[in-house]
């Protein structure tokens, strides 16, 4: 039966699968999508490490975030918007 | 200040470090991100009277795509991006060789991608802004954003996996 379930090239995830993966690692793929997912990925591979690839890089993205805009630089930028005509 | 100049400078001041951000992400300069927000906050306030009101954070990011873009056109670009047709075609590396992956060799990396795949992930997967903000923003259906998004990623992480940053970036 597994090649109802696992279609692809070698050390690809399976193409009808890439949209889920995705979802499940924005968190946003419904209980129904993450059971499959969890399933699918836990007899497939190529779908587990690039699911875990996707995860990875999301993590790291998302702090890239925490930077804050420096006091000097908001307070040349408010000062420059301050100066300019608002009406 | 009228109410209306008021308005525009809560909006500016709410959302300046999302807009910092934003450009520091797309430039990655300190410098050149502080003179696109300022030229941003500069057509903000030229644009204001004809501003309808709805959706002040994609309206600014709007401004500022704007402003990015003209950035880019000016830049001379050497770097080639790969082709839709490269993605996914990449040969898997062999497990073993897993690098821990520091957050500024990922947006070195990113800052070799198109403009649009830049902005699609510093919106989405830095700043998690919702799929409808971003498509306000960038003047794109919702079924765009979440396709454009996952080829930007896909470009990303084959481009990782090129400087040997291993199958599953661990």
């Amino acid at each position: 039966m597994s090649w109802l379930f696992h279609r692809h090239a070698p050390g690809e995830p399976c193409p009808f699968m890439v949209d889920m993966l995705h979802k499940r690692a924005e968190g946003r793929a419904g209980w129904l999508t993450n059971l499959y997912v969890l399933a699918h990925v836990a007899r497939c591979t190529p779908c587990r490490k690039f699911l875990a690839s996707i995860e990875t890089l999301l993590d790291r993205l998302k702090e890239a975030k925490q930077e804050e805009i420096p006091a000097d630089a908001e307070a040349r930028l408010l000062a420059k918007f301050d100066s300019l005509d608002k009406n | 200040m009228s109410e209306r100049g008021d308005q525009l400078d809560r909006l500016i001041r709410a959302e300046l470090p999302l807009l910092y951000r934003v450009a520091k992400h797309l430039v990655s300069s300190a410098a050149l991100a502080e003179d696109l927000v300022g030229a941003t906050l500069f057509k903000a306030c030229r644009a204001f009277p004809q501003y309808d009101g709805r959706h002040p954070r994609a309206w600014l990011i709007k401004i500022l795509r704007n402003e990015a873009n003209q950035h880019f056109r000016k830049r001379s670009t050497t770097e080639v991006e790969l082709d839709d047709a490269e993605i996914g075609h990449t040969p898997h590396p062999e497990a073993g060789y897993f690098k821990r992956l520091d957050l500024s060799q990922i947006l070195e990396t990113m800052q070799t991608l198109s403009a649009d795949s830049m902005m699609i992930l510093v919106l989405c997967d830095i700043e998690e802004l919702p799929y409808s903000e971003v498509a306000d923003a960038l003047e794109i259906p919702i079924g765009t954003v979440a396709s454009r998004l996952r080829r930007a990623r896909l470009k990303l992480k084959d481009k990782l996996e090129r400087q040997g940053f291993g199958g599953d970036l661990r």
